[in-house]
């Protein structure tokens, strides 16, 4: 069978609607998380939004979606602990990380009967991105694209050295909680296609490679979004050829590209 | 004259800790202050006052005619340690136009980019305009984030230890540019680089908690352990001998 034949089945024509989507996502965001070092909360938030997607399974909702009022929350909460209660932030993202996973375990066990595609939202499978969650991706996604658009400036501002952003008259703290609230609108994006597990993953990589070559945050973001989409579309194809699970291969092949892209970096 | 800061019984407290207190003092237009004091003394939180970013919980501050609030063109700020990842993809240019920030929603004019060109002609840097930020030395580094507090032509710039980092010959440049700006505006320059600002400013304020205001210079410093607490000595050429005033205090 061709690829072209291949290209017809409509899990293929998702996964890959699924893979461009992601990596819009993980392109504009990824940079944020990158260069403002929010790598942790990232990843707190994401494990966060189990808590969400047990929850969707309790009360019978789409899982994605009861995901986003999680991964916001947690996003928030993040911010508002560490600013106004002294709490470390590092704290902070350990309480959310472990309590949102727990939640989301008590969650599952209390639903009645088997839990379908539990290990996908865990570890993602885009061969299985159903129409109603592409929606969804589709939707959050342009709030990320339509959000940084608009506040570009004050983002990179807020970035680059805060304490001089907001003498500059930037509102500081309620930018940075936007931002906060976008980078769970693209945990929720990412879920899918790589889990809750390997979020993270992601969100860093692409935009690690390309901080070797990029002297803008503009370029970096078009550059992590290529490496993102050209690696999510290899693991697509790796993991439908070879049976081999997305989610994982896709963030295996990361780790490999920037191993190369450093030593090469290193070389010359 | 018209001060252009004025600062009155002022305290800042942080977690009921007294951080200032009771500070007064006022500046006056195209003064070259320079506060020096411990580690902890207070600078950078009286800096923060006059920006705006701290709100003393007791006293007044009025600068340039306004209650301090951040936004303030009129006031340009070079701080402390600049935390941020050498590799951050930013250009000088790019770093530089920042202090032309005006409001949400609302984007760089052109005129915006021609200040940030005139900025960094000003400090030498304008060649390098699009080189990426991490490619810099530390001096050259100090003279974009001036470049950066110089772009909206400030009436008052405040420096936090802007020489921490540089090499003598660098700093000596850069004091240079300093007393070339004094002609424009008013300087506060928060630093521990006593003996060196000494030949270049007008007066010295020395703070540790409380301020004790020197006025002119006389020429060189002296004693400073009122502040510190402890014995002091410069070293500076000729002869050590007292350069400034007891403070009335002791």
């Amino acid at each position: 069978m061709s690829m072209i034949e291949v290209l017809q089945y409509e899990f293929m024509q998702h996964a890959l609607l699924a893979a461009v989507l992601v990596s819009i996502t993980c392109g504009i965001m990824g940079t944020y998380v990158v260069v403002r070092k929010i790598v942790f909360i990232s990843g707190g938030i994401s494990h966060a939004a189990f808590g969400g997607i047990g929850l969707g399974y309790y009360i019978g909702v789409n899982p994605i979606l009861a995901a986003i009022p999680f991964s916001i929350g947690s996003a928030m909460s993040i911010g508002v602990l560490s600013k106004k209660l002294r709490l470390h932030e590092d704290s902070a993202i350990g309480v959310l990380w472990t309590v949102g996973m727990a939640l989301g375990v008590l969650f599952i066990h209390v639903s009645p009967g088997y839990a379908p595609d539990l290990f996908s939202y865990l570890f993602g499978n885009i061969l299985t991105v159903p129409t109603g969650d592409l929606i969804v991706m589709v939707i959050l996604d342009s709030i990320i694209i339509i959000t940084v658009g608009l506040f570009y400036r004050e983002f990179l501002a807020i970035s680059f050295d805060e304490e001089f952003a907001r003498v500059a008259g930037v509102p500081a703290d309620i930018l940075y909680l936007v931002l906060m609230c976008l980078v769970g609108l693209s945990v929720v994006v990412l879920i899918r296609v790589v889990g809750v597990i390997l979020v993270i993953a992601l969100l860093t990589i692409p935009a690690a490679i390309s901080q070797y070559f990029a002297s803008h945050l503009r370029s970096m973001m078009v550059l992590s979004t290529f490496i993102g989409g050209v690696t999510t579309v290899c693991g697509l194809l790796l993991s439908y050829l070879v049976d081999l699970p997305s989610g994982a291969t896709i963030v295996l092949l990361l780790g490999v590209l920037l191993v190369i892209t450093s030593a090469l970096k290193r070389m010359f | 004259m018209e001060p252009v800061v004025s600062i009155e019984d002022v305290w800042v407290y942080y977690d009921g800790t007294a951080a200032l207190k009771d500070v007064t003092v006022t500046i006056t237009e195209h003064e070259f202050v320079s506060v020096i004091g411990p580690n902890g003394g207070g600078k950078t939180t009286l800096l923060r006052v006059i920006l705006g970013l701290i709100t003393p919980q007791k006293g007044d501050v009025t600068v340039l005619g306004h209650t301090p609030h951040p936004g303030l063109a009129s006031i340009g700020y070079l701080p402390q340690h600049i935390s941020f990842d050498t590799s951050f993809p930013i250009t000088l240019f790019d770093a530089v136009l920042m202090g032309r920030y005006h409001r949400p929603l609302t984007g760089y004019t052109p005129q915006d980019k021609s200040q940030v060109k005139e900025s960094l002609e000003k400090v030498g840097m304008l060649d390098s305009a699009h080189r990426q930020i991490g490619t810099l030395s530390g001096g050259e580094l100090q003279r974009v984030f001036l470049a950066r507090a110089l772009v909206t032509s400030p009436q008052l710039l405040l420096l936090d230890e802007p020489t921490a980092n540089m090499d003598p010959e660098i700093r000596t440049s850069f004091y240079d540019l300093l007393h070339e700006l004094k002609k424009n505006m008013t300087i506060i320059m928060v630093t521990h680089d006593v003996s060196v600002a000494s030949a270049y400013v007008d007066s010295i304020a020395c703070l540790n908690k409380t301020l004790f205001y020197h006025g002119p210079t006389e020429g060189a410093l002296g004693k400073l352990e009122d502040v510190y607490g402890c014995p002091v000595e410069v070293l500076a050429h000729g002869i050590p001998h007292r350069v400034l005033r007891r403070h009335e205090h002791d």
